[in-house]
């Protein structure tokens, strides 16, 4: 019989080289596996094992060997792996799948083995280790090569890295998303148009923000903010915030603040933001933010004059903001301490009402 | 240096000699070796005669090495290297030569058509050569990087295997994509 199971880590984990299949049932099988594994270094694995099983007979347990440094907690590892166990003839069920650290196998009966046969077309397994690498338009030229290629193509891992890498936070979400990442890339790269739609009307409730922040490269936010929350807001302001902060929270314009707790730094003058909308009632997403700068202005720095904050974005004919409200620190040089987020969209939208109806407006994909 | 040598056995049931030093560039041999797994021959049955050869070429070239390859990804530029204070000029220019004449031995190496490439690639995977997966890697990539589907598909030796109504869906595709791109 033959098994056939599959799982993916997520993101960057590097899986390599080993699998120990263990059979530990209550009869003595007269079993053998032989396993066949094939990982990639992006933490995509697919494992076939031929079992010869009695009846009565489960498989007991797989174990996968890890090489990965960084990867200190076997618990936390396993928690990333999802199995699907295709079900051949009857089903198997698969007590546990451990995931053992290298460490942790010596003083363990097995060894790691070497005797793992590719059985897969080797190409394709060279595919998946090449395909994190390349951006979204390189991808769908692979997918128009061939049938070999574009069936790789269609594996939701690599479109999960795209978007990863856009929108950071994506996969913070404790809920599934409504659409496959393969999906909502495509649909994201695709330029918005004005258009109206006809849907339900919306509420805070029903809508979750997807928040990312980047100080040059370097991801300093990653958070899905509830609507809810982002709607309540902070009144509470740290006693040093500059005149300009307190002038543009005391405007008169209706905006939402998220406390940003801890505080991040920020250090260069490059600081760009994305923000994802999910709603929930209809279960579509939308962007308002890609990757947009947000632009410093600065009178006398190091002063706390220091304005963060993102007008130039048009998206269906409004005008969001993203500000950053924060307090300079000099104890240590000048340190552009972040304690706040606003989201801000302009004068049109001057109420809650306001700001709903032009997210109602915004292109729900 | 320890000079000790090793065993690898091919899928093909060759047997290479190669030395420990040179062995360690290679994480899954090194645990091997760390492991005190090693009896005898370290059995490679992913790895075929034509491609061991060449993989134990890298390994000899980058064993012991601590760090030249990682500044060639870097553009050949240590950056930290301006803020050290007891900065030695003479040291960086050797360095340079030393990377320069890593980078030349690369190329050379790197000279092979694409079926070695995956094998090299799937063979540096599984023993887990962070250095030669990255060259192999990236050298596919950029195999692909811009390039249209029939360029990608001339540089593979792939022939396509559509039917003329998938054909032409996918034309439609490519067309829709290179009109509405809008990251990267």
């Amino acid at each position: 019989m033959m098994v056939s199971f599959e799982g993916y880590s997520d993101g960057g984990i590097s899986l390599q080289g080993f699998v120990q299949a263990s059979i530990s049932s209550p009869q003595s099988l007269s079993t053998h596996i032989e396993e066949s594994l094939s990982c990639c270094a992006n933490g995509f694995i697919k494992i076939n094992a031929n079992v010869d099983l009695t009846p009565k007979a489960s498989l007991g347990g797989i174990g996968f060997v890890f090489q990965n440094r960084q990867v200190t907690s076997v618990r936390a590892m396993s928690e990333l792996l999802r199995f699907n166990l295709a079900k051949i003839g009857k089903t198997l069920a698969i007590r546990y799948a451990k995931v053992y650290h290298l460490d942790e196998l010596k003083g363990l009966p097995f060894r790691p083995v070497c005797s793992v046969k590719l059985r897969m077309p080797h190409s394709s397994e060279a595919l998946r280790i090449v395909f994190p690498l390349l951006n979204g338009t390189d991808l769908v030229s692979c997918m128009l090569v061939c049938k070999q290629w574009r069936d790789i193509g269609e594996e939701d891992y690599f479109w999960k890295c795209l978007c990863v890498k856009h929108w950071p936070s994506i996969c913070k979400s404790s809920t599934p998303l409504p659409r496959s990442y393969r999906e909502l890339f495509q649909m994201f790269s695709k330029r918005c148009r004005p258009r109206l739609h006809s849907c339900p009307i919306l509420s805070f409730d029903d809508l979750d923000f997807y928040i990312d922040i980047w100080d040059e490269e370097k991801i300093v936010f990653s958070e899905v903010i509830p609507g809810s929350f982002l709607q309540g807001g902070t009144k509470d302001l740290p006693p040093r915030v500059s005149e300009r902060h307190k002038n543009y929270l005391n405007s008169s314009h209706y905006k939402m603040i998220i406390p940003v707790d801890p505080k991040f730094c920020i250090f260069s003058e490059t600081v760009s933001v994305s923000i994802l909308i999910c709603r929930k009632d209809t279960n579509k997403m939308a962007y308002i933010f890609q990757k947009s700068k947000l632009i410093l202005l600065y009178e006398g720095y190091p002063s706390n004059n220091l304005d963060f904050g993102s007008p130039i974005e048009e998206i269906s004919g409004f005008l969001p903001w993203v500000y950053l409200l924060f307090i300079v620190d000099e104890d240590d040089g000048p340190v552009v301490n972040v304690f706040g987020i606003g989201l801000d969209f302009g004068r049109d939208a001057a109420s809650e009402f306001g700001v709903l109806s032009l997210l109602q407006m915004i292109d729900w994909g | 240096m320890s000079s000790t040598k090793i065993f690898l056995k091919s899928s093909d049931d060759k047997t290479f000699e190669i030395d420990e030093t040179a062995a360690r560039a290679s994480e899954t041999l090194k645990n091997i070796i760390d492991g005190g797994c090693l009896d005898g021959v370290i059995p490679l049955p992913n790895v075929s005669s034509n491609i061991l050869p060449k993989v134990i070429e890298y390994c000899k070239k980058h064993g012991g090495d601590n760090g030249s390859s990682k500044k060639i990804a870097n553009g050949g530029v240590d950056k930290d290297k301006e803020i050290l204070p007891d900065y030695d000029e003479e040291e960086d220019k050797r360095e340079k030569v030393r990377v320069d004449e890593l980078k030349k031995w690369e190329e050379e190496y790197m000279d092979f058509d694409q079926q070695v490439l995956y094998d090299l690639m799937l063979a540096a995977n599984y023993l887990h050569i962070k250095g030669l997966l990255d060259l192999t890697v990236e050298k596919a990539a950029s195999m692909i990087r811009g390039r249209t589907p029939d360029q990608i598909r001339e540089n593979f030796n792939i022939n396509s295997d559509f039917t003329p109504e998938e054909e032409e869906e996918m034309i439609l595709i490519e067309d829709e994509w290179d009109d509405e791109w809008a990251f990267d």
